[in-house]
């Protein structure tokens, strides 16, 4: 499904993404991991047409969109989440998702009930009317997915999408991914819960210093010295 | 050589819009602001300056001592009534506050003084010195002296003092500067006000020059802000080198095309950079100020 | 088709008005509402490119006299009728306005405005030097030939009507957006553009769009005025003076909204009215120095405009009905 070669950027002198290659396959959960700083963030922005890249190239569906811009990116069908949320703060829950829905019609009509339909999904539909800046951060992560979600993408790239949420939250949020993932979407989540990349992924890429370090099932990565000199630590059970 | 006359005006005439624009440029850069009511605190500096010749026979070069400080401290009571208030809003208040106090002061400048050309002749006014085959005019030759001193004497103050470093700071990174201790308020405050002393200065030099009337600010203001854009928007020395290239723009223009099509030259120029390179000569970090991604 | 309370008012308000000039003789009046009616279409045109499109243009006038020259140039070159020179401006003010929305799409909010500034300035130079074809700074009038096609006329009647019509134009097509995707899409970048983008809204082309229609409004405005007022001054036409006032209107009545810009072209015009007899001709600058002031205050104390103190009284009495939750708990 998405395929990444040779991929690089630098700002000003700092060498920021160095070469990363890797691949992600249809129906995967894959896992993008690495301590801050690794650069997943940029390489997530470079994937999604938000940052120009240097060198490289990135493959959605055997298609080249190296450097195609954003809002191209998304309506080919690869969608992505930001790690600071970015609600459209002022309008409700249900505009919020509409934008999303209005994303492969022009009908009103099509897309309100399409965004009531993905409201229903990850069971925000009770705050439908309600402004978006008003919901807690858990609610406005899950508000983002659904927006996302409203454009029907193939791919789903998550940015941190568990950060600042309680215990509870997280085990919400996995189940729901996990849902989306068995109704045929491809995800790549950026992560630092290790529990949840654990149980989640059945494929991890962990980077370091702009450079990929690792790749393969999450057992393996967890197994492999340099991950855990990196960033893992020392006596962390992959179970 | 008739080249090097025009050079040489130019030259002057560019030293004044330095200090023209120089206010701008640090409003800018320190507040995140674009002033467009910069041109009619300019005309309020002039009216000023005008007034204090035709009442009491003061000569605009003294009358800076009175005028400047004006300014200075008109600057910190816009500053706190408005200016403060529109900080943290969307663009439409900050640009419309501006451009509504704009409106008002320029429309109270026609109703007191009428639409009238007001003009100071002062006994000098005249003069005109001949270098060699130069011919200069005092009052201008003045004004760049005195715009030269107050542009270098900003930038010493700037680097220098404690406030002028606190100044500088905040156009770096506002968050440190806080963390260190500098009272964000009070910088923004003093800036502004600094600002405007600036324009008392211009407008007091500018009064043996040019005659004052409500829209002169209109005509001078569009002249700083291509200056600005030109040397990047909130760098100072950028306004000093665009200073001086819009005045030999305008000396040579003024010689190789009719006035009326002299004006057309700065705003295409204008439109041009914005278009091409907004950040402008130096604005290297600025970039992201005047363009969004 | 069900009609909400809200619209038989209106639909009620707007058959009164149309039915003015059949009770109405005074030419002062009609005169004045006349003029209400263009700056409700100029304010209206300027509030879908700046306050659906964010695009917050300080040399809007320039679009104003791009109509206004078209199609009387047209009229008195080539005899052309105003109408098809109405339209012809409008399509040029378009390809114009989409131009130079192209090359300053990235600048951002006051350097955007400073541009279109610039603009209208150049304008405003290339007509008075134009002199072949726009008669330079003595300006245009345009003949008095009353008939249909030239779109002049003895009485005030007709100009009342197409005012009429003319101001509706916006306002509709403000209710269209509210409930469109090329609406919520400006919504969505307005909160912010980077989301949207993520979401695949086209940001250049939907704000592209918008100018295009707001600009051409704006032209149909300039051939209005033209054959209303019967001359161009490029001076004026062109002028921060009327930008502003437009864009004055808009804002004190309220931005993004139907009807925010009709409400401030009424009040700014009685307000006009009243300062001009109480003061007397004398004090030409008064009104202007109150607008200015005016234009402050709103912008810093109801910067949605006076249409919000309306309009929070319907939102309290839904919210009162519906028991609304502001704070949320997991």
């Amino acid at each position: 499904m998405l395929k990444i070669k040779g991929l690089t950027k630098s700002f000003g002198g700092l060498l920021a993404v160095n070469k990363v290659e890797f691949k992600v396959k249809d129906k995967q959960i894959a896992g993008l991991i690495g301590p801050n700083g690794a650069g997943k963030t940029t390489l997530f922005n470079m994937i999604t047409g938000s940052f120009p890249c240097d060198a490289g190239t990135v493959h959605f569906r055997d298609e080249d969109i190296t450097g195609l811009k954003p809002e191209i990116v998304s309506l080919k069908g690869l969608g992505r989440t930001f790690q600071i949320v970015k609600p459209f703060r002022n309008l409700s829950v249900l505009k919020n998702v509409m934008v999303g829905g209005f994303a492969h019609t022009n009908n009103f009509r099509k897309a309100q009930k399409k965004a009531e339909e993905v409201l229903e999904l990850v069971e925000l539909t009770k705050f439908k009317d309600v402004p978006a800046h008003t919901l807690p951060i858990g609610l406005k992560k899950r508000l983002e997915l659904a927006r996302i979600l409203c454009t029907d993408p193939q791919l789903l790239c998550l940015d941190e999408v568990l950060g600042g949420l309680t215990n509870i939250e997280v085990i919400q949020m996995i189940k729901l991914i996990r849902d989306l993932n068995e109704r045929g979407l491809t995800i790549l989540m950026v992560e630092h819960v290790m529990s949840a990349v654990m149980s989640l992924c059945n494929h991890v890429v962990v980077l370091n210093n702009g450079q990929k370090l690792a790749e393969g099932t999450p057992k393996e990565i967890t197994k492999n010295s340099k991950v855990i000199e990196a960033y893992l630590g020392e006596g962390y059970d992959a179970s | 050589m008739l080249l090097t006359q025009i050079i040489i005006s130019g030259l002057l005439l560019g030293g004044i819009y330095v200090l023209l624009s120089i206010g701008l440029t640090l409003i800018f850069g320190v507040l995140k602001i674009v002033n467009f009511a910069h041109g009619s605190f300019l005309m309020i500096a002039m009216y000023g300056s005008y007034l204090l010749f035709k009442q009491w026979h003061i000569d605009p070069y003294l009358g800076i001592i009175i005028v400047a400080p004006g300014l200075f401290l008109i600057g910190i009571a816009v500053y706190v009534l408005v200016i403060k208030r529109v900080m943290v809003a969307p663009d439409v208040a900050q640009i419309f506050a501006t451009v509504g106090l704009s409106t008002a002061l320029e429309n109270t400048a026609l109703l007191v003084f009428h639409a009238d050309y007001l003009s100071v002749r002062t006994t000098y006014a005249d003069v005109v010195l001949t270098i060699g085959q130069i011919r200069i005019s005092l009052a201008l030759l003045i004004g760049f002296l005195v715009a030269i001193i107050i542009t270098f004497g900003l930038f010493g103050f700037l680097k220098y003092t404690y406030m002028g470093k606190a100044i500088r700071a905040s156009t770096q990174d506002e968050l440190s500067s806080v963390l260190v201790g500098i009272h964000r308020e009070k910088i923004y405050m003093v800036t502004f006000g600094i600002g405007l002393a600036t324009l008392g200065i211009a407008g007091a030099i500018l009064m043996p020059l040019y005659p004052v009337f409500p829209t002169v600010g209109s005509h001078f203001v569009l002249i700083a802000f291509v200056v600005v854009v030109l040397g990047g928007m909130g760098n100072m020395v950028g306004a000093m080198f665009g200073g001086l290239i819009i005045g030999l723009i305008e000396s040579l223009s003024g010689f190789f095309i009719s006035p009326s099509m002299q004006q057309l030259v700065y705003f295409v120029i204008f439109i041009l950079i914005l278009v091409l390179r907004p950040q402008g000569l130096m604005g290297f970090k600025l970039r992201r100020r005047v363009v969004a991604k | 088709m069900k009609l909400s309370k809200k619209t038989i008012i209106q639909l009620t308000i707007l058959a009164v008005v149309a039915m003015i000039p059949l009770v109405l003789d005074n030419d002062y009046y009609l005169d004045m509402i006349i003029n209400i009616f263009l700056w409700a279409l100029l304010a209206g045109a300027w509030n879908l490119t700046a306050g659906y499109g964010g695009l917050l243009s300080l040399g809007h006038a320039a679009f104003l006299g791009i109509g206004a020259y078209t199609s009387t140039i047209l009229f008195v070159k080539m005899g052309v009728s105003p109408w098809i020179g109405m339209l012809a401006g409008g399509l040029l003010a378009s390809a114009v306005g989409v131009l130079l929305g192209y090359l300053t799409i990235r600048l951002k909010g006051p350097f955007f405005s400073l541009a279109t500034l610039a603009f209208a300035e150049i304008m405003t130079i290339i007509a008075v030097n134009a002199r072949g074809l726009t008669r330079g700074s003595e300006g245009i009038s345009v003949p008095f030939k009353p008939s249909f096609a030239n779109l002049v006329f003895q009485g005030k009647i007709e100009y009342f009507y197409i005012g009429l019509v003319l101001c509706l134009i916006p306002i509709f097509i403000a209710k269209y957006l509210e409930h469109s995707k090329i609406g919520y899409y400006l919504m969505a970048i307005r909160e912010d553009e980077v989301a949207a983008k993520s979401l695949g809204v086209k940001s250049v082309r939907v704000k592209l769009i918008v100018t295009a229609v707001g600009t051409f409004l704006t032209a149909v405005g300039g051939t209005f005025y033209a054959q209303y007022i019967a001359f161009i001054d490029p001076y004026y036409i062109f002028s921060v003076g009327l930008s502003t006032q437009i864009a004055l209107m808009a804002i004190i009545g309220g931005m993004g909204t139907p009807f925010g810009p009709v409400l401030g072209a009424i009040l700014i015009s009685f307000a006009s009215s009243y300062l001009r007899s109480a003061l007397g001709s004398a004090q030409a600058g008064v009104h202007m120095i109150v607008y200015g002031l005016l234009l402050v205050v709103i912008v810093i104390l109801i910067p949605h405009g006076l249409i919000s103190l309306t309009q929070r009284k319907w939102k309290k009495q839904a919210a009162n009905k519906g028991g609304d939750k502001t704070i949320v708990k997991n």
